[in-house]
């Protein structure tokens, strides 16, 4: 049995040790935890980004509660995350499952499924918006080949948010996919040899095996996916700048246009208080409820 | 001593980190104007070199075609002065400016809009100019309507360079296709609704070829509307002033000549006017978007008509594009320096041939009427009768509600004065 040295009297600092953390510690605190700090003050006070800000307490959050178009923004966030969390991992782990089979041009399928992740947003917003153009847009021209009424899409209220949806769908489902892919080859396989040899059919196998045992990869990406759904921007400021008639707005479109355009810092910095509230509340929720996927008993 | 490597190294990270936000200031307490300073001069011996920073709002090629050609041209003769010359669209224009006086490394010079002036001016952003201007021995030649337009409370932070009235177009040969007299353009509303049904080309339910394009969500369209029926945005105190019936009335109005329009936002409207490729018979232009499109086809010059709609007073967008310099700037003299040679009268002809930039000199109003009678009548008469933002500190908010009212109508999401009530409620709050 190995014995632990005993312990010197005094304690013996690792000053080594103290001084390589401390460049990441230092970044973290300088553009993480301190900006994050002078948002909640900025957030108390009617700070417009230049002159000296007066003390207002809780009247920008009280605001927000009757800012229609605040509350249109978080209805659009919502709407949007709740398509942009679950479809995207469930067809990122269906893809990675055909694509960890025996494939014709498997490596070509995992490589362009992925690309749309690696492209700038921007470059895929602006691609996608040329698309939905309606007078000589991809989409139109589809429609029209079939007979069909074009739309308008981008500018259409009803459809808008949900073009930009698509979107968003078509540029994660990859990364999904990648991350599925790498749960996929821990999973071992002699568990489908014995499944097909008690006669388990395809699905029964996806179903008892592969999504259990893909559990603790769900939840990362389900974290992940709610954290950057809650936070979506670029595409929406590409594509509909917030419109037509806020149909697109997100609250970090708000969040933009009110402390960069219309110099209220401190209404800004309330919504991006509140924001990082509930989404660390959804975190915490997740981590508190999603995580029981310690190493699964096999 | 792999422990001491790994300390040094991370020594060397963390020090490497720091170094740059360690840089100093130098000069920022140390080159305000010291009160009287001569129109040209600079401050710096002729041998030390200045370089200038000029950030234009405004992306329009012929503007920065004049631009360059005007700086290469100063830089020849100042060869000690370098000036980086950069631009931003509107809709980015403020974020860039507030986020490089946040930084404190904001540009000498700054091509500010009539929507900035209140803001700026509060925050004293920009320098009064008037010492300057002083020392300028033709300063009386000026047009004082618009010497006032870049005047906040008395000190004069902006120097107009290019008045912006937004013209009112139509293009004859759709009127001509549309059995309507090319040279009789609407001047009432009923006119207009009335050629805007007769001008559009619709298929299915895309409106393929807008008879009037209104983005509702464009100031330069929404704006005049609403003064064309009497609104008018701030009393005579500078307060809010628009949660009025006439309001109403140019709201529905508005919704109804939606009904015309091809979908675009004011963002898409202003990177490719639909009029320039003929998808919008009627529509609201710039001078130097009228001259660009002149440029580019000729042709087109007899094709291009004005008109002037009313309906209790005419009315156009007509804001103003100036030239400013940054308080914290480091290099007030030389940027004045670039700014007068800017306003001579030869140097305004230059960019009124160049730019279709209006003239803001009282010398040359008749040359330049003379130039072009029909288009620089026009944009002269757009002038007298047109205004742009106000110059209040309520202006940017207000025009957010004023815009968010339009685009709830036009998108049937309220009525006209339901949008209005509730959108005049919220800015209400907004700047309380």
């Amino acid at each position: 049995m190995r014995h632990e040295p005993k312990r010197p009297r005094g304690r013996r600092i690792d000053w080594a040790g103290y001084a390589m953390l401390l460049p990441s510690y230092t970044i973290y605190f300088v553009f993480t935890l301190l900006p994050l700090c002078c948002t909640i003050v900025y957030s108390l006070t009617d700070f417009d980004g230049f002159s000296a800000m007066n003390f207002v307490g809780l009247s920008n959050f009280s605001r927000l509660l009757r800012d229609g178009i605040f509350l249109r923004a978080a209805q659009n966030t919502l709407v949007y995350a709740l398509f942009t969390i679950l479809p995207p991992i469930a067809i990122g782990l269906l893809l990675a499952v055909t694509v960890n089979g025996r494939l014709l041009f498997n490596r070509f399928c995992r490589a362009a499924f992925y690309l749309p992740y690696v492209v700038s947003m921007v470059a895929a917003a602006t691609v996608w918006y040329w698309m939905y153009d309606p007078s000589s847009g991809l989409f139109n021209m589809i429609l029209s080949a079939l007979g069909l009424e074009p739309r308008n899409w981008l500018f259409e209220p009803g459809t808008a948010l949900a073009c930009v949806i698509v979107m968003s769908i078509w540029k994660i489902v990859g990364y999904n996919m990648i991350i599925y892919l790498a749960g996929l080859q821990s999973i071992p396989g002699e568990l489908y040899e014995a499944a097909k040899i008690d006669g388990a059919g395809g699905v029964q196998r996806f179903l008892k095996i592969t999504v259990p045992l893909l559990r603790s990869t769900t939840f990362f990406l389900f974290v992940m996916a709610c954290i950057s759904s809650l936070n979506v921007f670029e595409q929406v400021s590409v594509m509909t700048g917030g419109g037509p008639a806020n149909a697109t707005t997100t609250i970090v479109h708000q969040i933009y246009q009110a402390a960069f355009q219309q110099y209220e810092m401190g209404y800004a910095s309330a919504m991006a208080v509140l924001l990082v509230a509930v989404t660390m509340l959804i975190t915490l929720l997740n981590f508190r409820y999603g995580n029981a996927a310690d190493a699964a008993d096999m | 001593m792999k422990r001491t490597i790994g300390l040094l190294c991370a020594l060397l990270t963390l020090f490497t980190a720091v170094l740059p936000g360690c840089a100093s200031k130098e000069g920022s307490a140390a080159q305000k104007p010291s009160g009287q300073p001569a129109a040209g001069s600079q401050e710096a011996a002729p041998a030390q070199k200045v370089k200038l920073t000029f950030l234009k709002g405004g992306t329009q090629p012929m503007d920065r075609e004049y631009w360059s050609d005007y700086i290469g041209r100063y830089q020849q003769e100042h060869p000690e002065i370098t000036i980086e010359y950069s631009e931003a669209t509107w809709s980015d224009f403020d974020t860039k400016v507030n986020v490089a006086l946040a930084a404190g490394a904001p540009p000498d010079i700054v091509g500010e809009r009539l929507g900035g002036i209140a803001v700026r001016g509060n925050a004293k952003q920009y320098v009064d100019l008037n010492p300057y201007i002083d020392g300028l021995p033709d300063k009386d030649d000026f047009m004082p309507s618009m010497m006032d337009l870049g005047n906040y409370e008395g000190a004069q932070i902006a120097f107009p360079v290019y008045p912006g009235p937004i013209l009112f177009v139509y293009n004859k040969e759709h009127f001509k296709e549309a059995g309507l007299d090319p040279e009789q353009p609407p001047e009432t509303w009923e006119e207009m609704l009335s050629a805007a049904e007769r001008l559009t080309v619709k298929e299915g339910d895309i409106v393929k070829r807008a008879g009037f394009l209104l983005t509702p969500d464009n100031d330069w369209i929404v704006c005049p509307i609403m003064r064309q029926n009497g609104v008018d945005f701030a009393d005579e105190n500078g307060d809010p002033n628009w949660n009025v019936p006439e309001m109403v009335e140019a709201l529905d109005f508005i919704k109804e000549l939606s009904q015309y329009s091809i979908t675009v936002t004011s963002q898409q409207e202003s990177q490719t006017p639909p009029f320039m490729d003929g998808t919008a018979s009627m529509s609201v232009l710039s001078p130097s978007s009228i001259s660009q499109f002149i440029s580019e086809h000729p042709e087109q010059k007899e094709n291009i008509g004005v008109f002037y709609p009313k309906k209790a007073r005419q009315s156009v967008w007509s804001g103003c594009e100036f030239l400013s310099i940054t308080t914290d700037s480091k290099n007030h003299d030389a940027a004045w320096d670039f700014i007068g040679q800017s306003v001579t009268s030869d140097e305004m002809w230059t960019r009124y041939e160049k730019a279709n930039f209006p003239v803001v000199r009282q010398s040359l109003k008749d040359k330049y009427i003379d130039a072009d009678p029909v288009l620089n009548s026009a944009i002269y008469n757009s002038m007298s009768i047109g205004k742009g933002a106000e110059k209040t500190l309520w202006w940017l908010s207000g025009l957010k509600y004023i815009l968010n009212a339009s685009t709830e109508v036009v998108y049937n999401q309220k009525t006209s004065q339901e949008a209005l009530d509730s959108n005049y409620q919220q800015f209400l709050e907004a700047i309380q």
